[in-house]
């Protein structure tokens, strides 16, 4: 299947809604969550305050073809609670993940276990994607246990392989992976 | 420190992290099998031993911490040289 049709992201999970964002949901919310250093350090990323309109331009930056940021609404009351980046090479048909739960509230809710389920699900089987990597920093725990209860596959350490936004310093990074065939055998045992 | 002694440090670390009754957990807990092992507690949990060992856990300890045995084993590679 083409990984180059432009086809909107919109999946279901039991308590969330995940969907391309557009421009319109640049809100006080999102800008918050750039300008806090919580929800912004353990990825690697600078806080930021931005006007609305920069955040807009920001968003609608993303192609929805190869380069996807897709929001993760609650299905209750349709509150934007964060949202996953995800780019694709479509030649060699390799994906990669990156995630923010910015409503602190919804931490350690098992949030990403339930939503990158269906994501994973959708990339393998609708997205022609072959393999699905996951690059966080080694010190970004959170992340690095929902690798490991997701049943992903730790490919290496990328020894001092960023440069800390905040300070300088040299950050390991962890590779994990899934290939289709693991999610396809990792589903039919579930 | 007898690998019973490592173990039971294990459990209360363990235990306290993810805000259980120590003897709620069985001795082939895992990630999988605890229904509390959440990121949250994962982090408290890291967060718990490198107080305990008086140092960082490396990349692959943090990547194999995965159940109540793997903690043990951390536990019992101690703190720095």
């Amino acid at each position: 299947m083409s990984v180059l049709r432009k086809r909107p992201v919109h999946l279901t999970t039991e308590r969330f809604l995940l969907r391309n964002l557009t421009a319109n949901d640049a809100s006080e919310r999102y800008l918050a969550w750039a300008a806090d250093a919580e929800v912004m350090g353990p990825l690697n990323v600078k806080p930021t305050r931005m006007a609305r309109e920069q955040l807009a331009a920001y968003i609608s930056g993303f192609d929805g073809i190869n380069r996807f940021l897709i929001g993760i609404f609650t299905r209750a009351d349709k509150l934007h609670i964060g949202f996953y980046m995800v780019e694709v090479d479509p030649v060699h048909q390799v994906a990669s993940f990156n995630v923010v739960i910015g409503d602190k509230d919804y931490w350690g809710k098992k949030v990403v276990l339930e939503t990158r389920e269906a994501l994973l699900e959708h990339f393998f089987e609708e997205r022609g994607i072959e393999k699905i990597i996951g690059q966080p920093l080694a010190r970004n725990i959170p992340a690095i246990f929902n690798y490991r209860a997701e049943g992903w596959r730790l490919e290496g350490v990328l020894k001092a392989h960023r440069k800390s936004m905040t300070d300088g310093r040299r950050l390991d990074q962890m590779q994990y992976a899934m290939l289709k065939s693991e999610w396809r055998a990792r589903r039919g045992a579930a | 420190m007898s690998d019973r002694d490592n173990l039971t440090m294990a459990r209360a670390i363990l235990a306290d992290s993810l805000n259980v009754d120590p003897q709620a957990i069985t001795e082939d807990a895992t990630i999988e099998t605890l229904e509390s092992w959440d990121s949250l507690g994962h982090m408290r949990l890291v967060l718990a031993i490198e107080a305990q060992l008086t140092r960082q856990l490396t990349p692959m300890e943090i990547a194999e911490l995965e159940s109540l045995r793997s903690l043990q084993k951390i536990l019992a590679s101690g703190g720095p040289a």
